[in-house]
């Protein structure tokens, strides 16, 4: 068997094997399906809700998107402006390092007393919790690069902005996206989280409103169907990776 | 003869600055000044290079050889003192003047050729009119069908060939060579020392060779300069007389074991 072949099979049989099981307790013990429904329970909530489901994911995916985007956006932006002054990054550096060790969730009331209950407060939250990861990867990718070819470049008469542009941004590239890989997933959490605590659409204010119903199912289905957006999110960062790395030419 | 050789050595050995391509007066440099870390790396040092000259500064591991390249490249500020090239005093580094390092340093996501290009993009001048010629570099160090592989697709000789293009292509009428070849085998090392002799001849240039190998300096230079150990300085200036062309036999001659011989009992000669 060939070690890709391996790779895809091993996995999901163990998950494949996972759900069986599941399946075969709630059988045999009769579990009650408000307390856990069977996997076979929680496929039927997702056809019968399949138009309320891709309906409350739209809101929730958009805002996890312009969040992450404008994390992306925020966090390479300052990093690469701190790089460029040693004053300016040891006197924020510090600051930054020391907020993003506060639970980043601890905000959210507040964001929502600034930004109101709207999607401004959700976009705001994600962008918030996913900035971190994007900015400090960003900021050691650049202070991480190989300080002999800053040195060929700046003996070859490059201004600090060439160096920047041919050697130092392009060097980064591997940390980056280490860094938007946490902030992706981080900013799902961040829209979730925000969902829950004051919302009328997003997945987030599904998931609250079957649990007041005690539609367990349904809070599965949408639990199911924000993996499959976690993933399909992740996807999209990888492929992003693979991108620059053939531009590269690796 | 052996007597003769080394009597014509000792009198050319007096270090002498005077007038030069590259000029170095009375330079000095400390490094942490007033802390605790204090190191004096370079000690007043003068020496001068002619144009077309091709001089190794030879000295033992950590005896500021490099320090004082990296001040002629303008990449690092003397304590005391002053460098001047083609006339002009030093003070940042110059467009025409091609640094080689002790690794490659080539950009890992680039080509070899592009690698060889990146020169006119950190100057930011057009590359297009230079490709053909970056090309015809590369094939005359051997690199004939590597020009679109990566580094890491390179042996450790061939990347320093690619690196020794990239310091070619866009005509430095000074080349600084910091110990380029230290980090590769002996073998590789003689075929790249055969390679930069060929290369230097062809595009005749001004060069300073930091080395620790005596062997390697005797076989490159027109001049060596050995440097004491730290704080490093010029303490002997030995002329070179074989004749170019050299091909690697004339390692194996009485007089070029000679010169080796003198070179390493100045090398080990601690001034009290």
């Amino acid at each position: 068997m060939s070690d890709r072949l391996r790779a895809a099979i091993l996995p999901t049989a163990f998950a494949l094997g996972v759900l069986a099981l599941w399946q075969a307790l709630v059988m045999a013990f009769h579990y009650p399906k408000v307390v856990l429904p069977a996997p076979t329970d929680i496929v039927a909530a997702l056809i019968d809700n399949a138009g309320a489901l891709v309906h409350q994911a739209v809101p929730t995916m958009r805002d996890t998107l312009a969040g992450f985007l404008l994390a992306t956006v925020l966090g390479v932006g300052l990093a690469s402006l701190l790089s460029f002054s040693r004053l300016v990054r040891d006197a924020v550096y510090p600051m930054i390092v020391l907020l993003q060790l506060v639970p980043k969730i601890a905000w959210t009331p507040l964001f929502i007393v600034w930004a109101g209950i709207g999607w401004p407060s959700r976009l705001t939250i994600a962008t918030f919790i996913a900035f971190f990861p994007i900015f400090i990867s960003m900021m050691a990718g650049l202070e991480a690069t190989d300080r002999s070819l800053v040195r060929l470049s700046a003996s070859l008469t490059a201004t600090g902005w060439r160096t920047f542009r041919l050697v130092r941004f392009p060097a980064s590239m591997t940390y980056l996206f280490s860094g938007l890989k946490i902030g992706a997933t981080l900013a799902v959490i961040g829209v979730i989280v925000a969902e829950f605590i004051s919302s009328s659409e997003g997945l987030g204010f599904l998931i609250l409103k079957s649990a007041a119903l005690l539609q367990t199912d349904l809070i599965l289905a949408a639990i199911a169907v924000l993996c499959l957006l976690g993933v399909g999110f992740y996807g999209l960062v990888h492929a992003g990776e693979a991108a620059v790395r053939r531009w590269q030419g690796e | 003869m052996i007597a003769a050789t080394i009597d014509r050595l000792a009198a050319v050995e007096t270090p002498a600055a005077g007038d030069g391509y590259v000029v170095v007066d009375r330079v000095a440099k400390v490094f942490n000044p007033g802390t605790g870390q204090q190191v004096e790396a370079v000690a007043p040092t003068s020496f001068a290079v002619q144009s077309g000259e091709f001089v190794s500064l030879l000295g033992p591991s950590g005896c500021g050889k490099s320090t004082l390249m990296m001040m002629v490249a303008g990449l690092d500020k003397p304590t005391a003192g002053g460098i001047a090239v083609a006339g002009k005093l030093t003070t940042a580094p110059r467009a025409e003047t091609g640094i080689m390092f002790q690794d490659p340093t080539l950009l890992p996501w680039k080509s070899a050729l592009e690698n060889v290009l990146f020169p006119f993009r950190a100057m930011n001048r057009p590359v297009e009119p230079f490709i053909d010629k970056a090309k015809a570099l590369l094939d005359e160090v051997g690199l004939a069908g590597f020009h679109h592989h990566k580094p890491r697709q390179l042996s450790g000789g061939m990347r320093q060939r690619v690196a020794i293009c990239r310091t070619l292509v866009y005509e430095p009428d000074l080349l600084l060579m910091d110990e380029p070849f230290s980090a590769l085998d002996a073998l590789t090392r003689d075929d790249m020392n055969l390679v930069l002799m060929k290369m230097w001849q062809e595009h005749h240039r001004t060069a300073i060779f930091v080395t620790h190998s005596i062997r390697e300096a005797v076989y490159l230079s027109d001049r060596v300069l050995v440097m004491s150990q730290r704080p490093g300085k010029v303490i002997a200036d030995v002329r070179i007389p074989f004749a170019r062309p050299r091909d690697l036999e004339i390692g194996e001659t009485a007089e070029f074991n000679e010169i080796c011989g003198y070179l390493r009992g100045k090398i080990q000669h601690r001034p009290t």
